[in-house]
């Protein structure tokens, strides 16, 4: 983070959305928008990002290819999914941060750019740990029981959630949401101005 | 763990009969119009549902919350947060143990706390959780507009974590437009509230399963 706020990229082809969510973010993030992935790129490669919210269709390169080409390059970015589709199995494998389903609100919004711009402050481990949750909330909320019984993917990303767990100490990893916020409701109480 | 596709089911209270996981409700109203009654009946209907419960009260009306509640489910899964500072200690018959204090409205911390110890003390052995912040009218007595705003940006991004339902009251009367339109942004639904003919009458926004317009409240 170069500015003194955080730095937020919204890439969606509806130009509508994109200043929608301009709107409730520029109060508090540097924000910029871009109607393609590929020029979404470019100023990733040229402007310190924060926080990418990506729009999963879009004409062009797709949200998914967009993420693996951002991974490629190794942009040390934190990226949330901002879709309409329903999720599938397919999302296991992919790298994104977050996953947010549209119709999205101001405070989720915001409340995912909060979330991931402390996230990045964390280190690796803890932020796999929270994308793998991530993609398990997605799917718990997408799927039915029986898909997920049937599954191999979801057991698969269940048992490796667990691992990472114990690894970090699950009560730890837990933790970690509860002590942002009690953080942050002290910060607003002691904040005078 | 929640089991997929959680909704909280609000029975015949309002015209719309569920609310997603993580969804946060703003009530609001006049005096009178039945707020604490539509936060209070919201949730006893998760009562039979394995559902926990929270009400976190400014106004000192821990009395009334617990009879409108009891009116309808046992209260075995109720919890409360009494932040008036009183120290009039939990309801007669109610266990002490299931009722947190926080010195005042304006203890914010104080009330994230409470929260914490409540999803710690529930914790896996409850399918989901509604939590009633009743006022935010109060509130706003004890500290200013910005400070009430990002406490309750907080405190419903926490809810929507855990996955709550939560119902925030706030009397309109009290506050300019302006106000109660930032507020409204914060939340996912807003239900409004009013007295027509000695009726109470309820609106929904914010759901599209909601029909347009007033109807009596459940």
């Amino acid at each position: 983070m170069t500015q003194d706020r955080p730095s937020v990229l919204v890439v969606e082809d509806d130009e509508g959305v994109a200043e929608t969510f301009r709107g409730w973010l520029e109060e508090e993030y540097e924000t910029y928008t871009r109607l393609r992935g590929s020029e979404a790129l470019e100023l990733l490669e040229d402007t310190d990002i924060d926080v990418v919210l990506l729009d999963r269709l879009m004409p062009g390169m797709s949200g998914g290819e967009v993420l693996e080409e951002i991974r490629a390059r190794n942009l040390n970015v934190r990226v949330a999914m901002v879709t309409a589709v329903e999720p599938g199995f397919d999302i296991i494998t992919m790298g994104f941060d977050e996953y947010v389903t549209k119709p999205s609100s101001p405070n989720r919004l915001r409340g995912t750019v909060e979330k991931l711009v402390k996230r990045d402050e964390r280190d690796e481990t803890r932020r796999e740990y929270a994308s793998l949750r991530a993609k398990q909330a997605a799917l718990e909320s997408g799927k039915t029981e029986g898909e997920l019984a049937d599954s191999q993917r979801y057991a698969e990303l269940v048992d490796r959630i667990e691992e990472m767990g114990d690894e970090l100490g699950k009560a730890d990893a837990e933790l970690v949401d509860e002590t942002e916020f009690l953080s942050s409701l002290r910060e607003v109480e002691e904040d005078n101005g | 763990m929640m089991s997929e596709g959680k909704s909280y089911d609000v029975g015949d209270l309002l015209p719309v009969s569920s609310f997603d996981a993580g969804t946060n409700v703003l009530v609001t109203g006049s005096a009178g119009s039945g707020k604490t009654y539509l936060g209070a009946r919201i949730l006893a209907e998760g009562a039979d549902g394995n559902e926990g419960s929270l009400a976190v009260t400014t106004d000192g009306n821990a009395d009334e919350i617990l009879e409108l509640y009891r009116e309808k489910a046992d209260d075995g899964s109720l919890h409360f947060v009494d932040c008036t500072g009183a120290g009039s200690g939990s309801p007669d018959g109610f266990p002490s143990d299931r009722f947190e204090t926080v010195s005042s409205p304006g203890d914010m911390t104080g009330v994230g706390v409470a929260f914490e110890k409540y999803t710690k003390r529930v914790g896996e052995r409850v399918e989901g959780s509604r939590v009633m912040y009743d006022s935010l009218t109060t509130l706003l007595r004890y500290v200013d507009q910005k400070r009430a705003y990002r406490f309750v940006d907080i405190l419903t991004g926490r809810f929507r974590a855990e996955d709550c339902l939560s119902v925030f009251t706030l009397d309109g009367g009290t506050v300019d437009e302006k106000t109660s339109s930032m507020f409204t942004h914060e939340f996912d639904v807003e239900v409004s509230l009013r007295v027509e003919d000695g009726t109470r009458e309820v609106s929904v926004s914010g759901d599209s399963d909601a029909p347009d317009g007033w109807t009596p409240l459940g």
